[in-house]
Parts: C-alpha cells; sequence; structure tokens
C-alpha cells in the first residue's frame, strides 16, 4: 500500500516539475544537408566582418532545411482553388539555406539561432558535403569532431566531397525532387545502376579517418543549368585531399574494395576496331589477397564478375554464338583489368594514398611480417607488386540471339 | 522464512538468469575488450566464461548442500555468526554497487540516446521505484517478468541484428592472437565480473521448486546467455571492425543506428534498440536488489524481506550519483572486479571447504 | 358468553403479544412461527406488509367450511396458478368432488396431497421463509387452526425473453444469451453439458435484498482447492445488498486496486460451458445477464468464442490481428506524443516532415492534443452508448468524423492526431471483452501521461510497471500471466495461436484439474492411422 502512495506521489512530482527534453515538432526545423566550407577571403565577406580573427581560422556551416509554410486551406464555398492548385490544401514546402561562420562548427550552428526562431534539429540529416578547398587544406580529422560526437546525427547519412565549394551546391535546382538533400542521398544509393560513385556512410568515413587512413570519397559537383552529378572521388590521405579520381577510375576503385553492385563495361571488341561491346553488370565479388613474395609484400586482385550482353555496336553480327560470347567475356575481362591496373598505378605512383585498404589487408593475414614493415609501408606501398585478374561470365544476352 | 507460492520453477529461475546476465556489460563489453585485446575480444569472452564454471559448481554445490537456507543464514551456520555476517556484508555492499554500477550506466545511456536534459535523479529514481515494485513482492513474480521478457526481447534483437549480417566480414576479425594468447587470457579472467550476477546462485537456490537442477539451471542460463552475449559481440566487431568499435560508447547501439531495415515503419533503430536494451536490465537491477534485500533480511533475522526493500532505493542511487561524469563512472567502479572476482570465486570455496570441514550440511 | 369465547379473548391477549414482538423484530423474523389462530397469522402478515399494497390476502373457505387465507404478491406469480390450481380446486372442486372434509387436519392433508396440482408445494411454520416465498414469487396458504402453511411455488413474473447477446457478438456461433432471470440461465448451461457432475449451488447473498446466487462447477474436473476458495470468498461478503454481478466481482476479486479484470464476465452460453469444461467455476446471480467465471487469465481476455468455431489457421492469423489491436490501443497515442515531442529521429524522414507541417501553427502541444482527442472520443463513446439504438450508433460515427474534421479545419488539431485517435478507437473496439477494453483505455492514459513527462523512456517505464503488476496479479492463486509464465508449451498453443482442436487434448495444466484429458488420446490415434490406410 505505501508502494502503491509513493510511486504515485513520484509521479505527480516529476509531472508537475516539468518535462525537461520535450520540444514540440513544430518547433524544430528539420535540418536535411550541412555543407562546410573555409571562408572565402572574398570583399563580400570581408564587408560583412567574416574574415579571420585575431589568427582563428573561421568556418562557414550552410544548413539545408524544410520549413513548411501553412498549408493552404479550400475555401468551403464555390470549390475555389486555394492557393497552390489542387483541392485539398496542397502544402507548399520551401527550401531555406542558413549560413554562418564560427570558429568552429558548433559556434557557427548556433549563431545560426540568432536568425530563426526554430531549434535546428539534424536527426534526419541526409547529407554532408565538405568543401573542396576545406579538405585541401584542413585535417579533416580535425573538422570533423563534432559530427562524430553529437548523439543526435543520424548515423546513416551520406558523406561527399563537393567540387568547388560546398555550400553552392545547396543552390541547385534538382528535378523531380524538393529538397537537395534528398536528392542526393536518394541518388547515392543508385549503386545498383552504377559504379561510378562512392556511397559512405559517416561512421566509416569517420572511422577510417580516425584511424588514419587514406580513403575514397565520394564527388559531387554542381552543373550550369542548375543540376547535380555525382561522380568520381576524392583521394584522402592524411586527412586532407590529394585529388580526384575520375568516374571510371572509381569503379575501377569499387572492384578492388568488393563494393560493385551494379553498372556498365563498354568494352572494346577486339576483333574489330572501332566497336565496342557493352555489358551490364550484374554482381561482381573480388578479393584482395596478401602475399608475401621474395620478403616483401605483394597484393592479388581476384574479381569474378558476372554481366549481360546488352549492347554490341557491331552491326555485322547478326547473332551472338559461342564464339562470340567467348570474346566478349574476354574483351570486357581485359578492359576491366586494364582499368583496375591503371587505377591502382594512380593511386600508388600519383597519389601514394592506400585508399584500397591493402595495408590493412597484409596487417590482418600477416600480421607478424607487418609489425616489421609497418613503419616503412608508407615507402613500400608505392612499389608493390599488384597482379589484377578478372574472369567474366556472361549470363544473359538479351532477346535477340 | 517463505510464504507460501515462493518457489519458482527450474525453467523460470533459468530464464531469470538469463536475463541478470545481460546487462550494460553486454553493450560495454566489446568496446573495453577492442581496446584491450583488439580484434580477439570474441575469445576472451569465451575464456571469461570459462573461468567462471569452477566458481558457478562450487556455489551450486554449497547451495544445495544447504539447499534450507539462503547466505545469509548458510554462512552463520559454517562460519559462526561474526564470520558469517561479515561475508554477508560484504556481499550485500558488493550487490549494491553493482546495482549502483548498472543504474547509473543506463542512466548515462539513457542521457545520452533518448533524454538529454532531464535530471538524472528523476531517471534514477523512477526506474528503481519500479524495480522496487516488483522487488516487494517476491521471487516470483521477478522470474515471471524474466521470463516473459527473454521470449519477447531477446529474438527481437536477434531479429533486429541479422538486417546486418550481410555487411559482416569476416576480416574483421583478424588478426588473431597478434601477442599470443597470454593477454586474452589474463583478459577474460579480470572479465569474469561481467558475469558477476552468477552470485544470484548463493540465494536462489532455496527457490528452486527442486533444488537438484540448479546445476543444470546455471549451466543452461550460462550458455543462452553466453551465445547471445556472442552473437552481438562477433556481429559488432565483425560489421563495423576493431576501429570503429574502439572509440564508440556503446557500439552495439552504434550498429543498429546505420543498419537500414527496410519498409519497417520506424527509422532510427537506435532509439528502439536502446528501449529494448532497457527493457533487458530491468530484471538485472531488480534480481540485484531483491538479492541484497533478502540477505540483509537473513542477517537480521528478518522474516520477509520487504523492510529492507524501501531503504535500498535512495541507497542504490545515491551511490549511483556520486561519480560525476561518464568518463568517471567506469573508474569509480572499477574497483568491483577484483571485488567480484573475490565474492564469486574465493569467498564461495572458503565456505564450501569450511562446511565439509567441519560436515555442516542440511537434511 | 361462553367458555370459548372467554379463550379466544386470552388469545387476543396472546395475539397483542405476538404482534408486538413482530412489529419490534425490525426485520428480524427468525424463529417467529406460525400460530393455530388463523386470524393471528393474518394479522401477522399485515403488520409486516403495511403499506405493501402489493400483497393480496384473499380469504376463502376450503370445501365450503374450513377457513382459509391466500396471500401472495399480485404480479409475481402466474395467474393461472391463483387461479386455476390454487383458488379453483379449493373453493369448487372441493365441493363438487363431495370429498368429506370434516376438519382443518384433514383439509391441509387434502389441499397438500390432492388439490393444489401445481409442481412446486412445501409446508413450513418459519415466518421467515414464509416471508421469503411470498417475496419471491410464491402464494402462501394458511388453514385454520394449521400451525403450518403451504407454500406454493408458481413464479410467474415477466421477464426478458433469451436475446441475442449484445456486446459479444460472434459470426458463426450460437447467439443466445444470458437474462436476468436464473432458472431461465442455468438452463441454457445445462443444455449444453447434461452431465449430473455438473453441480449447480445455491446461495443466498445480501442481508435485504437477498439475492439468488448459484454456483456451477463439473465435480471431477475442477481443482477443488478452488472452489473451496470461491466458497470462502463469497461466504465473506456481508453488504446490504447485490445489485448485479458486478458486486460480487469487486467484493471476491484479488486485487480491487488493479486495472485488470480478475474475473471474467460473460453473456454467452458457450464461454461459459467451454469455461466449465477446462475446470473453472461459474458464479450465476439473480438479476444479472453477466455471468462470472472465475478465475480468469491474461490470455481468456483476448480470445473470442469465435476463435473456436473457425478453423485453426484463420483463427490464429485473427487472434494475431487482435493482439496488435490491444497492443496499438494501449500504446499508439504514447507513441505519438514520445515521437512528436521527443524523439522525431525515429519518424521517417518524409512522414516527419509531413507531421510537422501539419503541426504549423497548432495552438497546442502535442500531448494536450492527445489528451483532448482522446477525451473527446471518450465522451463520444459514452454519449453513443445513451442514445437509444441506431441513433447512437450513427451519432457515433458522424460525431466522430465531424468533429475530427472540423477540428482539424479549425486548426485545433492535426491531422495526424486525428488518424493516430481514430487508429486507437477502433483497436479498442477488436478486444473481445468489454471490461478488458475498459483497463485499456485506462493503460493508455496513464502510459500517454509517462510519455507526455519522459518521452519515450516514460513508455518503457510504464511498459515495465504494467507488466510486472501482471506479473504479480494472480486470480484465485494461479498467476494471471498463465500459460505464458509457468511456461508450458503445451498450453502456449492456446494463446497466440489456436492450434488445430485435434492437438489440443489436455486441459491447461495451470488449473489443476483433476481429470486432464479433453480428447480421448488412443482411440484418435486409431482413427488416424485409420484415414491413412484408407488413403
Amino acid at each position: 500500500m505505501m508502494k502503491r502512495i509513493l510511486v504515485i506521489l513520484f509521479v505527480l512530482a516529476a509531472m508537475l516539475a516539468g518535462c525537461w527534453d520535450k520540444v514540440e515538432l513544430d518547433r524544430r526545423a528539420l535540418v536535411l544537408g550541412a555543407a562546410m566550407d573555409t571562408v572565402p577571403q572574398s570583399d563580400e565577406f570581408k564587408s560583412k566582418g567574416h574574415v579571420k580573427e585575431d589568427g582563428r581560422e573561421l568556418y562557414i556551416l550552410t544548413v539545408e532545411t524544410h520549413m513548411a509554410k501553412m498549408a493552404s486551406v479550400t475555401s468551403g464555398e464555390g470549390g475555389g482553388n486555394g492557393g497552390g492548385g489542387g483541392n485539398g490544401g496542397v502544402q507548399q514546402r520551401a527550401k531555406r539555406l542558413m549560413m554562418h561562420t564560427g570558429t568552429s562548427f558548433f559556434e557557427a550552428l548556433r549563431k545560426m539561432a540568432t536568425e530563426s526562431d526554430k531549434i535546428l534539429f539534424f536527426g534526419h540529416q541526409q547529407v554532408l558535403i565538405i568543401g573542396e578547398e576545406l579538405a585541401r587544406t584542413y585535417d579533416l580529422n580535425k573538422i570533423m569532431d563534432f559530427w562524430d560526437r553529437d548523439p543526435e546525427i543520424d548515423r546513416s547519412l551520406k558523406v561527399l566531397i563537393a567540387k568547388g565549394r560546398a555550400g553552392d551546391i545547396f543552390n541547385a535546382d534538382p528535378k523531380h525532387s524538393q529538397a537537395v538533400s534528398t536528392f542526393i542521398r536518394n541518388q547515392s544509393e543508385q549503386t545498383g545502376k552504377t559504379s561510378r560513385f562512392i556511397n559512405l556512410g559517416l561512421v566509416e568515413f569517420l572511422s577510417k579517418l580516425e584511424k588514419g587512413a587514406d580513403l575514397l570519397v565520394g564527388g559531387i559537383a554542381l552543373l550550369d543549368d542548375e543540376g547535380l552529378k555525382i561522380s568520381g572521388s576524392a583521394v584522402i590521405k592524411g586527412g586532407r585531399l590529394q585529388g580526384w579520381l575520375d568516374e571510371m577510375e572509381t569503379m575501377a576503385a569499387q572492384f578492388v574494395m568488393d563494393e560493385v553492385k551494379g553498372g556498365e563495361i563498354v568494352a572494346p571488341d577486339p576483333e574489330r576496331k572501332g566497336n565496342f561491346i557493352t555489358a551490364e553488370i550484374f554482381s561482381a565479388k573480388s578479393r584482395l589477397n596478401a602475399e608475401i613474395q621474395d620478403g616483401m609484400p605483394s597484393f592479388a586482385v581476384d574479381v569474378k564478375m558476372e554481366c549481360g550482353i546488352v549492347e554490341i555496336s557491331d552491326q555485322s553480327v547478326k547473332s551472338v554464338e559461342e564464339k562470340k560470347i567467348a570474346v566478349a567475356e574476354k574483351a570486357v575481362s581485359a578492359a576491366v583489368e586494364k582499368q583496375i591496373k591503371d587505377t591502382v598505378t594512380k593511386l600508388q605512383k600519383q597519389y601514394k594514398a592506400d585508399v584500397l585498404g591493402f595495408g590493412d589487408k597484409f596487417e590482418k593475414y600477416h600480421n607478424r611480417e607487418w609489425k616489421e614493415i609497418k613503419e616503412k609501408w608508407d615507402k613500400l606501398y608505392p612499389e608493390v607488386p599488384v597482379y589484377v585478374k578478372v574472369q567474366t561470365k556472361v549470363r544473359k544476352v538479351g532477346r535477340k540471339y | 522464512m517463505f510464504r507460501d507460492n515462493d518457489k519458482v520453477s527450474a525453467r523460470e529461475a533459468t530464464f531469470f538468469i538469463i536475463a541478470s546476465l545481460i546487462e550494460v556489460g553486454t553493450l560495454n563489453f566489446s568496446r573495453i575488450a577492442t581496446r584491450e585485446v583488439g580484434s580477439d575480444a570474441w575469445l576472451a569472452l569465451i575464456f571469461s566464461n570459462l573461468f567462471v564454471l569452477p566458481a558457478i559448481f562450487i556455489m551450486v554445490k554449497l547451495g544445495q548442500r544447504f539447499y534450507r537456507h539462503g547466505f545469509g543464514e548458510y554462512s552463520r551456520i559454517i562460519a559462526g555468526t561474526a564470520i558469517g555476517w561479515i561475508l554477508s556484508a560484504a556481499l550485500v555492499v558488493y550487490w549494491l554497487f553493482v546495482s549502483a554500477r548498472v543504474l547509473r550506466a543506463v542512466s548515462n545511456v539513457i542521457m545520452l540516446t533518448l533524454l538529454d536534459k532531464t535530471p538524472m535523479e528523476v531517471i534514477g529514481f523512477s526506474f528503481l521505484l519500479v524495480a522496487a515494485y516488483l522487488c516487494w513482492y517476491g521471487i516470483e513474480p521477478l522470474c515471471r517478468i524474466s521470463v516473459l521478457i527473454c521470449i519477447v526481447v531477446m529474438p527481437t534483437i536477434i531479429i533486429m541484428c541479422l538486417s546486418v549480417i550481410n555487411e559482416f566480414k569476416i576480416d574483421n576479425l583478424l588478426p588473431f592472437l597478434t601477442e599470443g594468447p597470454l593477454p586474452v587470457l589474463k583478459f577474460g579472467f579480470k572479465e569474469i565480473g561481467e558475469l558477476t550476477e552468477m552470485t544470484f546462485f548463493l540465494f536462489l537456490i532455496p527457490f528452486i521448486d527442486k533444488s537438484g537442477k540448479a546445476m543444470k539451471v546455471a549451466l543452461c542460463a550460462l550458455l543462452i546467455a553466453f551465445l547471445f552475449i556472442f552473437f552481438v559481440l562477433v556481429l559488432t566487431i565483425g560489421v563495423m571492425g576493431v576501429d570503429i568499435v574502439k572509440f564508440q560508447l556503446l557500439p552495439p547501439i552504434t550498429l543498429l543506428e546505420s543498419a537500414e531495415f527496410i519498409g519497417i515503419f520506424i527509422e532510427r533503430l537506435g532509439v528502439v534498440f536502446t528501449g529494448l536494451w532497457i527493457i533487458m536490465i530491468f530484471p538485472t537491477i531488480c534480481g540485484l536488489m531483491f538479492a541484497a534485500a533478502l540477505v540483509l533480511s537473513q542477517m537480521f533475522g528478518f522474516k520477509s524481506h520487504r523492510p529492507f526493500i524501501i531503504p535500498l532505493v535512495p541507497l542504490i542511487y545515491i551511490i549511483s550519483a556520486i561519480p560525476k561524469g561518464m568518463v568517471e563512472t567506469q573508474d569509480f567502479f572499477e574497483f568491483l572486479i577484483p571485488y567480484g572476482i573475490v565474492m564469486l570465486l574465493f569467498v564461495p570455496l572458503l565456505l564450501y571447504i569450511i562446511a565439509i570441514v567441519r560436515g555442516v550440511k542440511d537434511t | 358468553m361462553s367458555w370459548s369465547d372467554l379463550f379466544k379473548n386470552k388469545k387476543s391477549v396472546l395475539n397483542k403479544k405476538k404482534i408486538e414482538t413482530i412489529k419490534s423484530a425490525g426485520g428480524a423474523y427468525q424463529g417467529i412461527t406460525l400460530g393455530k389462530s388463523l386470524d393471528e397469522n393474518i394479522k401477522s402478515l399485515q403488520v409486516i406488509f403495511k403499506d405493501c399494497d402489493d400483497v393480496v390476502f384473499r380469504s376463502f373457505k376450503i370445501a365450503g367450511r374450513i377457513k382459509a387465507e391466500l396471500v401472495f404478491i399480485d404480479g409475481m406469480i402466474k395467474s393461472e396458478a391463483v387461479d386455476d390450481f390454487i383458488m379453483k380446486p379449493l373453493i369448487l372442486e372441493s365441493r363438487i368432488a363431495g370429498v368429506q372434509i370434516e376438519n382443518e387436519n384433514e383439509a391441509f392433508r387434502y389441499t397438500k396431497e390432492a388439490i393444489v396440482s401445481t409442481a412446486n408445494i412445501k409446508e413450513t411454520k418459519e415466518l421467515e421463509s414464509i416471508l421469503f416465498s411470498i417475496m419471491s414469487g410464491g402464494a402462501v396458504i394458511m388453514i385454520d387452526r394449521q400451525e403450518y402453511a403451504l407454500i406454493v411455488e408458481a413464479k410467474g413474473f415477466e421477464h426478458r425473453q433469451v436475446e441475442q447477446p449484445t456486446g459479444e457478438n460472434a459470426i458463426r456461433g450460437p447467439r443466445d444469451a444470458f437474462t436476468e432471470t436464473l432458472g431461465i440461465n442455468t438452463t441454457l448451461i445445462r443444455r449444453r453439458i447434461r452431465d449430473p457432475r455438473l453441480k449447480a449451488k445455491k446461495y443466498y447473498i445480501g442481508e435485504r435484498s437477498k439475492t439468488e446466487v448459484v454456483i456451477m462447477y463439473i465435480e471431477d474436473i475442477v481443482d477443488p482447492k478452488l472452489v473451496d476458495q470461491v466458497y470462502k470468498r463469497l461466504d465473506g461478503i456481508d453488504v446490504d445488498s447485490i445489485v448485479g454481478s458486478g458486486f460480487i466481482e469487486q467484493l471476491i476479486e484479488d486485487d480491487w486496486i488493479s486495472p485488470f479484470p480478475q474475473v471474467k464476465t460473460t453473456e454467452r452460453p458457450d464461454r461459459v460451458a467451454a469455461a466449465l469444461m477446462e475446470g473453472k467455476v461459474c458464479i450465476l446471480v439473480d438479476n444479472t445477464p453477466y455471468i462470472l467465471i472465475v478465475p480468469a487469465t491474461m490470455s481468456d481476455l483476448l480470445t473470442a468464442p469465435d476463435d473456436y468455431y473457425e478453423r485453426w489457421l484463420v483463427a490464429s492469423l485473427i487472434r494475431f490481428v487482435r493482439l496488435i489491436g490491444a497492443v496499438t490501443a494501449t500504446v499508439l497515442p504514447s507513441l505519438y506524443i514520445a515521437m512528436v515531442s521527443y524523439h522525431p529521429e525515429m519518424i521517417p524522414s518524409t512522414l516527419a516532415l509531413s507531421i510537422a507541417t501539419g503541426r504549423q501553427g497548432m495552438p497546442f502541444p502535442a500531448f494536450i492534443e492527445a489528451f483532448i482527442m482522446e477525451a473527446v472520443f471518450e465522451l463520444i463513446r459514452e454519449a453513443s452508448i445513451r442514445l437509444p439504438g441506431s441513433l447512437g450508433q450513427t451519432i457515433g460515427v458522424v460525431g466522430a468524423v465531424v468533429i475530427g474534421q472540423a477540428a482539424v479545419s479549425a486548426g485545433v488539431v492535426s491531422p495526424a492526431m486525428v488518424v493516430v485517435v481514430a487508429l486507437t478507437g477502433i483497436a479498442n473496439f477488436a478486444v473481445p471483452s468489454f471490461d478488458v477494453a475498459l483497463s485499456y483505455r485506462v493503460l493508455r492514459f496513464g502510459l500517454m501521461l509517462l510519455s507526455t513527462v519522459l518521452g519515450m523512456y516514460g513508455i518503457i517505464l510504464g511498459a515495465l510497471l504494467i507488466l510486472s503488476h501482471l506479473c504479480i496479479l494472480k486470480s484465485f492463486g494461479i498467476p494471471y500471466m498463465a500459460p505464458w509464465i509457468p511456461l508450458t508449451w503445451r498450453d502456449l498453443k492456446d494463446t497466440l495461436i489456436r492450434s488445430p482442436w485435434l492437438s489440443m487434448r489436455r486441459r491447461p495444466a495451470f488449473m489443476h484439474t483433476q481429470d486432464k484429458k479433453r480428447m480421448d488420446l488412443d482411440s484418435y490415434e486409431e482413427t488416424l492411422r485409420q484415414r491413412k490406410d484408407k488413403a
């Protein structure tokens, strides 16, 4: 009996004391995407007072939120259209951008409170875009701390690096979608269609950074007609942007990392010059094996692909006979092999970035040897031999036999 | 000492122990283990469970020898009133601190993921009050609710985890035994403290309707709990990799947050997962509270544990509020690990030997 | 004045004393008996029934000579009984038949054995039983110079016909429901179980009301300890009157604070029969069409009789839907409050945007909205109960729709809230038992309060609290959560899913019945084998 009274008393007391965490949904502004940039040294910014102060660097944070206008109510009589067209109270959603500078991102974030009556809520954030210059100049490790700590942030958001200024990306006007961030996110999930870009989640991004590994981050660019193009990837080494891989190179890298889920290969026809065989990738599995050769690490990439022939540009081919399939398979394999080899070479020699996880693999499988060469890995990496082998199987040729 | 109806079946007791074993430690273990032994954490878990087996054996044998009495009483019978009293007090204090640790950990989790600004007193007290309500009525409802919770929550958690299983990379569990087995063994021994709820067998045996089954109860419970914890651990490390796990406060929660469940109408499974985990922790805290109250009542010769439950509520809360922040929590409760090993292994062993030597037992 | 007159006067002196005693007895008439004088008896009864103008006193003479009096309550007795079976034979036929009745003793015997041709006749001299019979619809024949009176049972009061059950409709099942008459109710049950081992014990409970209460159970199935418990608890009831079975339910249940009913009430005889076969005890109360079934467990409250008439796959799925309904009814509004106010990250993004848009400009925070809408819904529900028949249903539906729509248009509540409340209301009606639905309502409000203060954690705490309570609760010694909790796999067959009849061969273990088998296993196995051989 006493127990019950105590409980009831406590509950009452708690309720009277107030609810501490309650924030009504309409008092929140749902942040859909955020972009990080450096402060440009332009006059426009100088005049606004957003320039380096006392040697502390400033960053810009741009957020895209969705604010909802009041639902427009159709008037009763006459069935007239209440604003927005159509009946039933069409709700227009307006995009809103907010931009602020600060010594840290959190500061920039809080400064936005001076301009908005709503509390920014990051739980639905879908996209994080990092500006190219920011990535080149600063060690990303230092910058990303805010995103790592905040528990509110949705950890499945996608990270991209913008070619140019990240904030500008939000000025795009994507077709078929209402918010830039939603567009980006949905598009990133199109890896089933093409592997020309990298779909990277926040958790992976942060962990690789913290470990000090090199990694690839997908790239995004704003086109002239205000469209967006997500393709290619940025090479990050030592926390800084070193350079870019174009679309084909990105695909090749994805092959090595066993991340290819779909895409297309255009292979030159070995039998007739100037013709091409196009194959659609159904599935691809690749294994990266770390071996020791002459006391030195060496790697072998083994790719097994299944694809279907979708287009042969050789008009003289009326039917696809068995011979032709074998030829096609070889052609596609050769094309992929070449692509991978080129990309790996570029990564090794030009960027000297171990983004494909070679060192990691070696550490896991040959731990003792790894311990010896760990310090020298940076120098060893550009020289290690990488053997690539691709096997393709054609499963389908379509209706036209 | 027993009111009518205070017996539970062996099955219920098993579920009770399973539910008690699965607590905050399960969430923390991946982080702590990967920091110490890297990707061999799973091996450390196996070792902990193996090392605890002799302790269980002794405790159960001891309890069965005195199948009509709980620890508070038989410690007195075996070693005399003074020593028995001291040992019981040590056990009670231990349990109180463990429950404070669990409570504090839960409060931290809640404050991190669910409620930011709510003062800790509210969270802590509300949890303790509900736990006290259940404990008031004895062990029977406690076991019953454990059965229910285990059956409903554990498969749910497993199903949720299965959604990320295709991201599992066996690579992440390598390298294997980089420094040799010794560090893993040492760590495994240290972490017996994780299985501290096994000490419940010091009081539980008289309540089981057929006390001969106690050994089976213990082993079954240990096995099932182990499988569950192992599954979560391996999945966490396998999907995310040691590097991520090292730096996350509660790795399994991070794991599920990045999971994308197609078609389910609740996003951000992290919140749901946290909720499920809080439900699983509930029997642990109740069990600890009940155990402490029971042994206290046996120490003072009371017939029922009830008068001791109410004062325990503020007591546990106060202890849990001592460390100031999340970081200090870990350090403050550090001493419980060796304390736990002593209570788990050495005290029962000591008592058992004395009991055999003196030839004391229950008929 | 003759000597007899002298004696007569003495008797009237004596009479006065007795009448004084009666007047001052104040209702406790034990031990007072009738005297030999008819006048004295009539006077006593008239004193007791002063101002009860519906009590009829009819004086007549048997065989033209013997003075007698008939006392009954008009309306409670079959008029044919009075006219044709009592008055006519006693006044007319006794004369016509030419039977020789010399004195009062013979008249008494003759009346009792030969003339009054009703089926039920008793003799007594206790005033208390005479009064009780008159109040219950009997007629009392008092004959001069006889201490004993004859009581004729010929109840014939107006009662309701057996109709369809009001709350517990089954699609494919019998449609008769209990009425207020105890005799009809016991008959409805006996028709379904024609076993002499089905016992029906009568009790009279209530100081003034003396309500007839019948306990039914099957002797060799039920656990005798359970029956003892029931007797003990009924004995412990000491009230003035029993208005309905609800009274008794509240007086014998284990935990009166709990929101969960520990006694099942039903209007359907088939449910009662099934319960009896499982080893439960039923309590029938006069003037109430709701029968109590004891003990009750959690799974009882989620099952509907329909489950057993349909085939098992369909029945299992429907049960599942009902379970979801029950959970939804309890938890949905609190989930809404928690998600909107505390954890919007749980809502899928597009939905979150829609809800946020919908909540633009709403004057009230989510939890006030929720409380208002729930309160309105409850009001509509109450109102539709009071209104007669179809009008009530129409008002209910129209009211809900119109109010909901208007509220949204006026900007008082958000559209999402209306959806939530509507879903909850409908889910509530899916629960097959009215009193259980009530407990869901209570729980729902409790959870809403908790989620208002503590968000998702509040809901978790609330869930833990409810679960704890359920685990603690016992109904007549059986844990409320049986069969989940003793976890007998066999019994689970009937909770979440409804297994095929062929696999439910034993009675539920938690009832500790004496006779364990429902179906004979051996002959069933034999039948199966034969069927397989033929095929």
